[in-house]
């Protein structure tokens, strides 16, 4: 948590002004006529500042121990009625010490509040307690709630992006609603174990799933722990850097009600051209004059009338119509002599997206008095896709609490609920691209359309090649929803034993449950239906409990911190499935409608942490600092001879702008320096690992007798152990000009050695893959934010903040021999490598080097192709082509470099903010390889137009042929002609906003238009429909940006209101 | 201070939960207990574990007609398709790379998947052998079942030598991770040590008589054992002994052509080849060629030993569509046209031969032979597709007209295959052969009776008879004999090497006698070396 000095004390005072007024008349309504009739004495007053003797408006007045209050009015005034003369009156506003007196016999009492300079520092919160920002010698940063929620975001993601340096949010599903986004501190760690950032969520530690269901809008503050001295606490779960969250919490004396709500259309911004129903004639036409060099035509999938035999344009009505001669700019002649041309005209891309509509809406109450104070929180979105049927919708409810008991023992209560739930169905934007474009969505039902009437049209309607079914078919016949609920809260005892001492203990919970609900139908009785219904559950608690001592004695300020904890994971799982339905009316909310034999599916987990940890903080006036941690963790998942591991951290401070040589400067205001040294731990491998596994199958014998059989299912490795990463940071934070310019600039170092490695074992003698502790990845970079303020002044400010994060990251060891290993080897995946000397995310394949000249056909020959063949680099000269032997490292997917650029304007009512993003040195793997290099087996994207024929002999696209006929073929591989640069800038966002403060009956009221995503710039040859994310099914952990026809991310326009009561 | 009192109950309390909690039972919080799977640590002794491990050794067998990556390319295609009898217009296959000499241990998931199928296959054994011998069973029953496994893994083990040469041997689970990779064993070692003497044992071990129900009786051990034998009796097992500490399939070296091989340890495998084959002689009898697609007839007839398929969900045979001609919409799902014999195959049959002939559209009447050339198109009954010739004996007609899946058994061995491996021993013994069986198989095909055998006639009868029942590749390469396609005949036999099949651009060379080690394998085993002439080769990466 942190609280500034609001900048603009007058605006903001202003609203509360208001606010605080109405909460007064609506507290007068709410209290009944008992209070009233207590208000025996009136007291008026006015309360200046302290800073500049100005009347200091917005100031609460209470009445201690009671809700009765008021503010003062904009010259600082205020009237009070009170009980009698032992009342108390409570003076209290952000950014100034609060202030208590007795009323006695006054009925005037002006008094002035003085700025509050510890309120001024930043505290930040670290495991396990808050510090002031300018005694952590580690790297954090802090996202405040202005930041958070200053344009309607769906995800803490969408939040995150580009605000903090070193923190990379990856959007997986690009714009599919509901996707979760990916998270990576400092680079990416391990190779198969998780390299996902811990969340504490008000100190529940591993908060499951908290990117994709916290609402953003229930969060105050968020801290980024990035260095070793800040991670190490949390121990063998810190490696990948943490995310502390702190939720909404209720404020003394002031009953606060927020209402946001926004409105959002979305609408697409780039293209994936497919040809047109004309270019598919023209494509056919030269496929079947260019096939012929490799043999014999297969006639029977050659349907120019005179030219093929079988079927042509005139046996197939359903698709084609007569025309006079000349009638279509083509001559399509059927086999009975007359012209034809096509029916339809489908683009598939146009019926399948359309813009999205989606709404979200947050109320937030919050209050309360001395002893208990408490925040409730009721936010629902309703997001829409811009493919037909997607959609994500999400309900959170928050509610905390702070109890006082008494003066040494207080209880805090942390309770948050989601349900969203979003479309399953997914694998749909492929059928967008490869739908003939020749054919309806359904045909009309008249009878000239015969066996085709009122019909869904598919690929087999004009039966040369891969029989796709529309997407309005497609999503006809299925549906699905994955539901996630999820509870998380707990209960905190606080308890402050001595000035000094105090302790806490605290039990939470994190519960989450995914269901998942699916339906695929008999599409036309071509298929027999199925439909499974699962549900997955983890229960996660903890306990911790710890001691925090602060003493100061002289200069020398101690502080330390020691605690033990537990935890426990659970999980289970089942699904059931079912088939053949006999209508798809059931879908999937009767399984036992099903008729053939449903299949029932379960497992479970556990896991279970026990873990130590202490902390001690040292500073010597206020100059010299000095942290140290250490965190011993006990963990189920690895082996007997393995469960403990021990992970420490130093952490040094200079504050170099408190020695007197610095203290008289008027440029630099603040500076410090500090260095990190740790070491921090990784265990997200799953349970059970180290065991070898028997598993059970069932086998058919003769008479549909089924039998239960046993076989190897993995391979342990009982001697399994920690990964561990080793740290080092050395950071500067600079502030200039009475901190009006403030950078902080950081160089790390990470390496990861005894990796948890998946290794691949070889299939010949054992059952899949094995963890290993095999293998090392190294992480450096630098990190810079700079902030200015280049304006301020009354009416007018202007802020800036520019992020620049640098990483690189290098695969040092590797498996037991070194060796490359290689992920999805096969065409139309992007395939990748890890290489020692290369990064985490490579891509991996041939260098494509165009299409084989009609001089070159000789050298085609030598490797069995010919002219118009695509022509790859036989590096080894071995006169054959082959993936592994000849392929190379031909990208990177995570860029050298990114980071956004931020910009924030107030001018009067008015404040806009303007957030630039910016990605450099990255690879985008566009696997469209399917629509190109297998024309007419699938529809086409029109870069084929661009192929090569024998007089247009350049290009890198292969001849028009359609693959399969008289032998030709077609020659897929991850290449050099998939991979694309991936760079981009882009209007991330940008918002408006102006605020009312004058509206009888509220507050304050903020109306704003914003808009995602306003602009892309990308290197001009790039494809697809954004530089960012993967399609779902090739959403992999640590390999990005592959585009096998990805969801587009939509340029959003939004309009919303903040409005507080 | 009021502190005072307060802190000293309260300070206690903590102390005393916290003291208790850190002291109730660590050892077991943080011990690990599987519950949904049992583990190598878990008790097996129990009677119940006894069926459970033997069953488990056969669960791989119903991947012979598994997926090879890609629409349509099924293994059972990826077998065919290096015999130059094989074609297919579908491109998913890229039967093209066969053509073309292109093959590479790469090549979509055609080795990859059977290499790892047929491990699994021995890996399932070998769990099933280490732990059985610990099971309480009686002595008889743990024979039986050991029997089973080891004939099991004997036949995992066949397929793989016949594949690709010498084979990594494995006869025990893997304890240790680090162990994992091993290099070669020679192709003789696995024969001698592993094939022979787990048939052997079995044949003494499992129940007699036929198999009812796809469990491993004598009968599917001496069938297996005899093709065994008549396979050792050829190559590449006789060339290797030449020179056992020979690299054979690194080099690949290989250079005899002769057959029958004329040495001591040939003529000795011939003679236990046909005291099987004599065994089991008669026991059967050939029905019709309907049989072979009626799942009705399932372990029945000349059935002898067959994986067991159900049309019931994830049971099925997945050879049905592939076999099916390409996109003509006579079957309710898609028809993949990948599993097609060549036209020049087709036309090697005589014109009487009854199992090439195929019935006219017009009157609609099904054939009764192997081939078919119409159908009915499945939207429209009164619309009739027709296309060239396409294999009918895995024409499933339930299946194919409706969207269950095929519950047709896969026949590894069956009576006329015994047939004409007793005619090929009896003629490689130089013992009159024309009445040992071949006659009968071509009887049945309406065929005039042979009065005496060449290995062209069995070579040929056998490539009519066991059409596309993947038996041609290890054909070609045990006898080192390749078909030349003629019209209306089978017009010659070559050398495999120096063979060149009608629609291949390159001749065979001895690198063909083999295929390549998958490039999964060669990535993951460090000490493995591929077969000579193909890619990938092994390549050992750096690092620190």
């Amino acid at each position: 948590m942190k609280f500034k000095l609001p900048k603009k004390k007058l605006g903001i005072s202003k609203y509360a002004f208001f606010g605080n007024l109405l909460l007064g008349i609506g507290f007068s309504i709410l209290l009944t006529g008992n209070v009233m009739a207590q208000q025996n004495i009136t007291v008026t007053g006015r309360v200046i500042s302290g800073e500049d003797q100005t009347g200091l408006p917005g100031v609460n007045v209470i009445v201690k121990g009671t809700t009765q209050g008021t503010v003062t009015d904009v010259e600082g005034n205020y009237t009070i009625g009170v009980p009698d003369e032992t009342a108390i009156l409570v003076f209290s506003s952000v950014g100034f010490s609060t202030q208590e007196i007795a009323v006695g016999g006054q009925t005037v009492i002006d008094i002035v509040l003085n700025p509050d300079l510890t309120s001024l520092e930043e505290i930040v919160v670290v495991g396990y307690g808050t510090m002031r920002k300018s005694d952590v010698t580690g790297s954090v940063a802090s996202v405040t709630p202005e930041e958070l929620v200053d344009r309607p975001v769906v995800n803490l993601g969408q939040a995150l992006q580009n605000k903090v340096s070193g923190v990379q949010v990856i959007k997986q599903g690009a714009g599919y609603p509901g996707s979760n986004p990916l998270i990576r501190i400092r680079g990416t760690n391990s190779i198969n174990s998780d390299s996902d950032p811990l969340f504490v969520v008000d100190g529940i530690v591993g908060v499951s799933n908290a990117l994709r269901n916290i609402n953003p809008q229930d969060i105050l503050t968020i801290d980024i722990l990035k260095d070793a001295s800040a991670t190490a606490i949390y121990g063998t779960r810190g490696a990948n850097g943490v995310i502390m969250i702190t939720t909404k919490r209720g404020d003394v004396g002031k009953v606060n009600v927020n209402y946001n709500g926004s409105m959002t259309v979305g609408t697409m911004q780039r293209h994936n051209y497919t040809v047109t129903a004309d270019q598919f004639f023209y494509l056919y036409e030269q496929a079947f004059i260019n096939t012929p060099k490799y043999g014999n035509l297969d006639l029977s999938k050659d349907f120019r009338g005179g030219k093929g035999t079988g079927l042509s344009w005139s046996e197939m009505p359903h698709l084609f119509e007569q025309v006079p001669q000349g009638g279509y700019f083509m001559d399509l002649i059927g086999n009975d002599g007359n012209y034809y041309k096509p029916r339809f005209y489908s683009n598939w891309e146009e019926i399948a997206f359309d813009n999205s509509f989606s709404h979200d809406h947050y109320l937030d109450v919050s209050g309360g008095s001395e002893t208990a104070k408490y925040s409730l929180g009721l936010g629902h979105t309703d997001q829409e896709g811009l493919l037909m049927q997607s959609y994500y919708q999400r309900t959170n409810a928050r509610f905390t609490t702070d109890i006082e008991l008494n003066k040494w023992l207080g209880v805090s209560a942390n309770m948050l609920y989601s349900r969203a739930k979003n479309t399953r169905g997914d694998d749909q934007l492929r059928t967008v691209s490869e739908t003939w474009p020749i054919l309806p969505i359904k045909y009309p039902d008249e009878p000239e359309y015969g066996l085709y009437a009122g019909k869904w049209s598919t690929g087999r309607d004009f039966p040369v090649g891969e029989n796709w079914r529309n997407i309005v078919y497609t999503t006809d016949q299925r549906d699905g929803y994955y539901l996630n609920t999820q509870f998380t809260g707990g209960l905190v005892l606080n308890a402050q034993i001595t000035q000094d001492l105090s302790f806490k203990s605290n039990l939470s919970i994190d519960n989450r449950s995914e269901d998942s609900r699916w339906f695929n139908g008999d599409f036309q009785g071509t298929r027999t239906s199925d439909a499974r219904g699962s549900n997955a559950r983890w229960f996660y608690w903890q306990n911790e409990n710890y001691f925090n001592y602060n003493k100061m004695v002289g200069d020398h300020s101690f502080s330390g911190m020691i605690g033990l904890s537990w935890s426990e994971t659970i999980y289970d799982w089942v699904e059931a499935r079912a088939y053949n339905f006999p209508s798809n009316f059931y879908s999937y909310n009767n399984l036992s409608a099903g008729t053939n034999t449903p299949q029932v599916y379960s497992s479970n987990q556990r896991s279970a942490l026990n873990s130590y940890f202490a902390r001690v903080n040292y500073a010597y006036k206020d100059k010299y600092l000095f942290t140290a941690t250490g965190r011993m963790d006990g963990s189920s998942k690895f082996g007997p001879n393995n469960k403990y591991a021990f992970f420490p951290s130093v952490g040094f401070g200079w504050r170099m702008s408190n020695e007197d040589f610095m203290s008289g400067s008027s440029v630099v205001s603040n500076l410090k320096l500090r260095g990190s040294v740790g070491q921090t731990g990784n265990q997200e491998i799953g349970s059970f690992v180290t065991q070898r596994y028997i598993n059970t199958t069932s086998v058919m014998f003769g008479g549909g007798n089924k039998l239960s059989g046993f076989y190897p299912g993995s391979t342990g490795n009982p001697n399994l152990k920690w990964e561990t990463t080793n740290m080092w940071d050395i950071g500067i934070d600079l502030g200039l000009f009475n901190n009006r310019v403030n950078i902080i600039a950081d160089y790390y170092h990470k390496r990861t050695d005894d990796m948890l490695f998946n290794l691949p074992l070889p299939e010949s003698t054992a059952p899949g893959s094995a963890f290993v502790n095999f293998g090392a990845v190294e992480n450096t970079g630098i990190e810079l934010e700079l902030a200015t303020t280049n304006i301020q002044k009354d009416n007018f400010s202007w802020d800036t903040r520019f992020t620049l994060s640098a990483n690189k990251n290098e695969i040092k060891k590797l498996g037991p021999t070194g060796g490359d290993v290689y992920v999805d080897t096969g065409a139309g995946n992007a395939t990748s490598v890890y290489r020692i000397g290369e990064p985490i995310g490579s891509f991996f394949g041939l260098n494509r080097m165009g299409v084989y000249s009609t001089e070159e056909a000789a050298l085609a020959a030598r490797y069995g192709r010919v002219p118009g063949d695509l022509k790859f680099e036989d590096v080894n000269q071995d006169g054959k082509i082959e993936l592994i032997s000849d392929g190379d490292v031909i990208g990177h997917s995570y860029p050298d470099y990114y980071g956004g650029f931020i910009n924030t304007f107030r001018y009067k009512n008015f404040d806009a903010n303007i957030i630039i993003q910016y990605v450099g040195g990255v690879d985008k793997a566009i696997v469209h390889e399917s629509a190109e290099d297998r024309q007419f087996v699938s529809g086409m994207v029109n870069r084929v137009l661009d192929a090569w024929r024998p007089d247009h002999q350049e290009g890198t696209i292969v001849a028009q042929v359609r693959a399969g006929n008289a032998g030709a073929r077609y020659d897929s591989f991850t290449d050099t002609h998939e991979i694309y640069n991936g760079a981009f800038i882009r209007g991330q966002a940008a918002s408006l906003g102006y605020t009312f403060s004058d509206i009888v009956g509220i507050n304050s009221l903020r109306v704003f238009f914003s808009t995602e995503n306003f602009f892309l710039i990308t290197a001009i040859e790039l494809e697809g429909y954004d530089p960012e994310g993967s399609s779902l099914d090739k959403a992999r952990t640590n390999i990005q940006n592959i585009d096998k026809y990805q969801y587009p991310n939509p340029t959003n326009f939004s309009l919303g209101v903040n409005v507080n009561f | 201070m009021k502190y005072i009192k307060e802190n000293i109950v309260m300070r206690s309390i903590m102390f005393l939960v916290v003291f208790f909690i850190a002291l109730s039972g660590c050892e077991d919080f943080l011990k690990e207990v599987p519950t949904n799977q049992l583990t190598a640590e878990a008790d097996l002794t129990a009677r119940e574990y006894g069926e459970p491990l033997a069953v488990g050794a056969y669960r791989m067998l119903a991947e012979w007609t598994g997926d090879a990556r890609d629409w349509g390319n099924r293994l059972p295609n990826t077998l065919e398709f290096p015999t130059g009898g094989a074609y297919t217009g579908e491109p998913h296959a890229l039967f093209d790379k066969y053509q073309t000499n292109q093959v590479t241990g790469n090549l979509l998931d055609n080795f990859n998947n059977q290499w790892r199928n047929w491990y699994r296959g021995v890996q399932d054994a070998n769990l099933a052998l280490s732990l059985l011998p610990e099971v309480d069973l009686s002595e008889a029953l743990l024979a039986q079942y050991t029997g089973e496994v080891r004939a099991l893994r004997a036949f995992y083990y066949f397929c793989i030598v016949r594949y690709w040469g010498d084979a990594v041997m494995i006869t025990e689970p893997l304890e240790d991770v680090t162990d994992a990779e091993l290099p070669r064993t020679s192709l003789k070692t696995i024969y001698d040590e592993v094939i022979i003497p787990d048939l052997e044992y079995a044949l003494g071990a499992v129940p007699t008589g036929t198999s009812g129900n796809g469990r491993v009786t004598q009968d599917v051990v001496q069938a297996i054992l005899a093709d065994v034998y008549l396979t050792v009796s050829g190559y590449p097992y006789q060339e290797v002994e030449t020179n056992p500490q020979k690299d054979w399939c690194g080099e690949g070296s290989w250079s005899m052509q002769e057959y029958p091989v004329n040495s001591t340890s040939a003529t000795a495998f011939l003679q236990k080849s046909k005291a099987l084959l004599d065994a089991l002689y008669g026991k059967y009898s050939l029905g019709t060629y309907d049989d072979l697609h009626d799942p009705a007839m399932n372990n029945k007839g000349e059935a002898i030993f067959q994986i067991q398929y159900s049309s019931e969900g994830g049971f099925e045979n997945d050879i049905l569509q592939p076999s099916l001609p390409l996109l003509t919409k006579i079957s309710k799902s898609d028809e993949n046209g990948s599993f097609t014999v060549a036209q020049h195959y087709y036309d090697s049959y005589a014109a009487n031969d009854l199992r090439a002939v195929v019935t006219d559209p017009i009157e609609k009447v099904y054939p009764s032979g192997m081939f078919f050339t119409w159908d009915t198109n499945i939207d429209d009954v009164s619309d009739t597709v027709t296309f060239p010739p396409h294999l009918y004996k895995y024409y499933d007609a339930a299946a194919v007209k409706s969207v269950n899946g095929s519950g047709l058994n896969w026949s590894h061995y069956r009576y006329a295959d015994i047939l004409l491996m007793r005619t090929e021993v009896y003629w490689a013994l130089g013992e009159s052969a024309a009445d040992k069986g071949i006659n009968e198989v071509r009887e049945r095909a309406g065929l005039a009776p042979l009065g005496s055998v060449t290995l062209k006639d069995i070579i040929s009868e056998r490539a009519w008879e066991l059409v596309f029942e993947n038996k041609m590749l290890w054909d070609q390469r045990r006898t080192r004999r390749c078909i030349v396609y003629g019209d209306k005949e089978i017009s010659g036999i070559q050398n495999f090497i120096g063979h060149q099949p009608q629609i291949f651009n390159f001749a065979f060379t001895p690198q063909h006698l083999l295929s390549p080690i998958p490039g999964r394998e060669m990535i993951n085993n460090g000490k493995i070396q591929q077969n000579f002439g193909y890619l990938p080769v092994q390549s050992i990466g750096g690092g620190e």
